[in-house]
């Protein structure tokens, strides 16, 4: 399934489930909330991302079980088990979000006027997210071959890994800036966009049952505790 | 924006493309970081901020002094803001937007952006303010944990190193300590490569 | 031929003269050009002789973007260029560049296409159907809906194009085009060239290789230092004395007509041997079964279409990735993983990432605390990077940096020496000088594998191919005498 929500109602749902986390106690309600959150991310399609964070939170679950409310040794006391699987929580119902194609979070950014300063950052930000790692890894592999990298010598080594990224960065940075230029990202009349930005119907439904969902939930925490 | 000549100290596409860039390095950086460190253990956080502080720093350093004016130091807070903002709860968007205003207003008058001390005194405040936040979650769950039947002595005991100003001390000077060494480094890196190849002016 | 006297001039240059900021010299200096409506220019000329710069001042990028000074006029569409904007001038030039890995922002296919039309504000209703449009100009069907960030360089080219198509300019600039493009892609290029030509379009294009622009262009303008030297018409260009083009130092204007003396295939010893290899990729089968032998002196050309596993199969020689199944034999002997970087050096394509010193000579003492000061001379004036041996290798250009890798690859010296696409931007000169060396080295008994696309490079110096036909099937054949095998291997996807 692929049910596409608009940004409004994904971060509605953000502030509704960060409101939950907070002031649930019950396991059993956390439990439940954390299968409302996998449906919530299936229907629109993240079927994989569920299913990873489901198994990060079922290891925490475990943890928590296997601690029985005393904390695993001075490194992982209860309140950070706790902690951790409520910000899984509030992960959850923000990938919708983290997940948006760079195209739709332009169109967002122009949708709410986001000033150019931060707006255009962010544009070249999501451009260059999936190119890091390559970078990096080619820096790796000729550090590697050539055998520069050594633990006694950490600073040589920052200075190697650093040095290349950061002339490459600022390259690509350039590049592509000239690339925008003169495909006239400065123009200063009207710009517009493909993807159309709407609150629909669907998203009206959405945000009803969200709501109800987040009533439903402050009811039964008050009568279970 | 067209006429970059007559208005030298306005944000240009380029400015926005390296500070656009090098904030996703550093976000790529800092995460990859983060799971080799093992965020999972719960004290490895309080030096988590100081470590990040440390190898961040030269791209940081590079991205200020390639732009040289006004709005680095604002733009990449407002950039963790809202990844903090979504990852950790909206609650964060004003702790990391303050701090990048107090960030930039440290950067007033003119070439700051061009002088590595002032450059190094606007990441230490900005590694402080990620240094802290970790503190900012405490509080916000605390009440949620009490109401789960521990007493406040228990939650003072697993929350110590995050409340006991001797540790929040503690952390925060080692924090500002790799902030300032790693702008050393920088500083080294940026007269042997970035200079001598023209790279900044 | 068609006569352009008669045209409008779209573009004039009076007396230009250009020089970067912090450059010590101009550079490029008093030119005059006209290029009329609907013209095909192609500007030639080795490395850093003006060429790009010529483009960045039609595209408006020289003065506004690089903020150099320009002396003299340039007039486009009969107002003076500094007269526009830089993105009112986007609007009547398109740009292609050099590096396609660089120059697209969307993630998707369609995003890309529509950006330089949402940033002049076509209205909504028009935008798909102008996608729409210019992804059928490319045949880019299949490209619908896909993420860019994975294609490969031929295909993010027809994006770049698509997007500048969308915007529909009068005039447009392709900077060297075809460096980074297999020679299937280059053909696709020319095509949508034609098509452009077709159109009314006046084009210019700065370019070494010069074999595809040969049906196509109206005018080859020669530069050197800075400045025009020769003109020629195609015919002109193609009938040129062999030994007048290679004295100039430019590409062959057909690649039927080259000279090459292949060397012989010795049967000496084995010094790699390849038994079915196998690699996959998240499950994804990338190759299976490949096996072949290397000899010393061998100059082995690995060839085959884009993700089809030539970089694999290079990460795996040298140790930085594991196959899945499979021997790796280096001098009969069986080598795990982590030892195999100590008898295969990898040189990749990326050169930006593999130099780490903060001056050339630095780069190489980095790998060899031994050496003497002589031997260090002797191997930079090999590589005609002598006079540049205190510059930080970030200051060189792309040329430049590549023999510098190339140079580090010496130093390092391991029996086996493998390329990835060591030509890619390099003009005639620089590509003999590195042909050249290659085969000395091969003479000295080392085994060369190079993965190329570059069909005049790799006829003139190996011995031997290895064609990558489908996932379980690999060919060697020898190149003496099956040159058209070669062509026809690199044509075809």
């Amino acid at each position: 399934m692929n049910i596409k929500f608009d940004f409004r109602t994904k971060l509605l749902v953000i502030v509704l489930t960060m409101s939950l986390v907070a002031v649930l106690t019950s396991d059993i309600l956390i439990y439940t909330l954390l299968g409302v959150l996998s449906v919530y991310l299936i229907i629109q399609g993240f079927g994989r991302q569920t299913i990873k964070y489901l198994i990060v939170c079922g290891v925490f679950i475990v943890l928590r079980l296997i601690s029985g409310g005393q904390g695993i040794t001075i490194l992982m006391p209860e309140m950070f088990l706790f902690m951790v699987l409520r910000i899984l929580m509030m992960v959850m119902a923000a990938q919708p979000v983290i997940g948006m194609p760079p195209g739709e979070v332009v169109a967002v950014f122009k949708k709410i006027h986001a000033p150019d300063g931060i707006a255009l950052p962010v544009t070249f930000m999501l451009r260059f997210f999936p190119t890091v790692r390559s970078e990096f890894s080619d820096v790796f592999a000729s550090l590697r071959l050539r055998k520069l990298l050594s633990w006694k010598h950490p600073l040589d080594a920052m200075e190697y890994i650093v040095t290349p990224v950061i002339f490459r960065s600022s390259r690509i940075a350039e590049e592509l800036a000239a690339s925008a230029e003169s495909r006239g990202i400065s123009n200063p009349g009207k710009h517009t966009c493909r993807r159309k930005i709407e609150f629909q119907k669907r998203d009206w439904i959405m945000c009803v049952i969200a709501v109800c969902v987040t009533v439903l939930y402050f009811v039964l925490e008050r009568t279970v505790a | 924006m067209g006429n970059e000549k007559s208005t030298g100290n306005k944000y240009t596409v380029k400015d926005a493309a390296v500070i656009g860039i090098f904030c996703a390095v550093m976000f790529v950086v800092f995460m990859v970081y983060s799971t080799l460190t093992g965020a999972s253990l719960f004290y490895s956080m309080i030096f988590n901020a100081a470590g990040a502080a440390l190898i961040l720093a030269p791209f940081y350093v590079y991205m200020c002094m390639k732009v040289g004016k006004h709005g680095p130091a604002l733009v990449y807070n407002i950039m963790w803001a809202i990844v903090a903002g979504l990852m950790m709860g909206p609650f964060m968007i004003p702790w990391f937007l303050g701090g990048g205003i107090i960030a930039e207003l440290s950067m007033c008058g003119k070439n700051a952006y061009h002088d590595i001390k002032r450059v190094s005194i606007s990441w230490v405040i900005t590694a402080l303010v990620r240094a802290a936040h970790g503190m900012s979650e405490i509080w916000f769950f605390r009440d949620a944990f009490l109401a789960t039947g521990v007493s406040e002595q228990q939650v003072q005991v697993q929350t110590q190193y995050y409340t006991d100003p001797k540790y929040v001390i503690l952390s925060l000077v080692v924090t500002a300590i790799l902030a300032v060494l790693g702008c050393m480094i920088s500083n080294k890196l940026i007269v042997k490569h970035f200079r001598k190849s023209g790279a900044i002016k | 031929m068609e006569n352009f006297k008669t045209r409008r001039s779209v573009i004039q240059f009076e007396d230009v003269s250009f020089e970067y900021p912090g450059a010590e010299t101009e550079s490029i200096h008093h030119i005059d050009l006209d290029v009329k409506e609907g013209e095909f220019l192609v500007l030639t000329g080795g490395s850093g002789c003006g060429k790009t710069t010529l483009t960045r001042l039609i595209n408006g990028l020289a003065e506004q973007f690089y903020e150099g000074t320009m002396k003299g006029r340039i007039t486009l569409l009969g107002r003076s260029i500094s007269e526009y904007p830089l993105y009112e001038i986007g609007k009547k030039v398109g740009s292609i560049f050099q590096d396609p890995r660089s120059q697209f922002f969307a993630s998707i296919t369609e995003d890309e296409i529509a950006f330089g039309c949402e940033n002049y504000g076509v209205p909504y209703e028009e935008l798909d159907g102008r996608v729409s449009n210019a992804i059928k100009r490319i045949n880019g069907d299949m490209l619908r809906g896909k993420e860019i960030y994975p294609m490969s360089s031929g295909e993010k080219q027809k994006i770049a194009v698509a997007s500048v198509n969308a915007v529909n300019p009068e005039i447009y600039v392709f900077d060297e085009p075809s460096a980074n493009l297999d020679m299937y892609s280059v053909e696709a290029l020319k095509n949508l060239m034609r098509e452009l030509k077709s159109e009314g379009h006046t084009i210019i294009v700065a370019e070494h290789r010069l074999y595809y622009l040969t049906g196509l262009a109206d005018r080859f303008l020669y530069m050197e230092n800075g400045s025009i030297k020769e003109e020629w018409t195609p015919e002109e260009l193609l009938s040129m004395p062999e030994a007048k083009r290679q004295n100039i130092g430019i590409r062959a204007a057909d690649l039927r007509h080259i000279e090459v003396d292949i060397p012989s295939r010795k049967e000496t010893d084995v010094t790699l041997e390849v038994k079915g290899l196998a690699f996959s990729y998240r499950n994804h089968p990338v190759f299976h079964d490949i096996s072949f032998q290397a000899y010393a002196g061998d100059l082995i050309a690995i060839i085959g279409h884009n993700g089809i596993g030539k970089t694999t199969l290079s990460n795996i020689l040298c140790g930085m990735q594991k196959e899945k199944a499979g021997q790796i034999l280096y001098n009969g002997k069986d080598v795990p993983k982590g030892r195999r970087k100590n008898f295969a050096y990898f040189v990749m394509q990326n050169t930006d990432c593999q130099l780490f010193g903060d001056s050339v000579e630095e780069e190489l003492l980095l790998n060899g605390k031994g050496s003497t000061q002589e031997q260090r001379d002797d191997l930079l004036k090999m590589y005609g990077l002598f006079e540049w041996k205190e510059r930080h290798p970030a200051t060189l250009s792309g040329g430049q940096k590549q023999r510098l890798t190339l140079a580090v690859s010496d130093w390092i010296d391991t029996p086996i020496l493998i390329l990835d696409e060591p030509t890619s931007g390099l003009d005639y000169k620089n590509m003999l000088r590195i042909s050249e060396h290659l085969k000395a080295l091969a003479q000295k008994g080392k085994t060369i594998l190079i993965i190329t696309h570059d069909y005049e490079f790799a006829a003139m110096t190996c011995n031997r191919v290895l064609h990558f036909i489908d996932e379980g099937h690999a060919e060697t054949f020898p190149l003496q005498g099956s040159l058209p095998r070669l062509y026809s291997c690199l044509m075809c996807q």
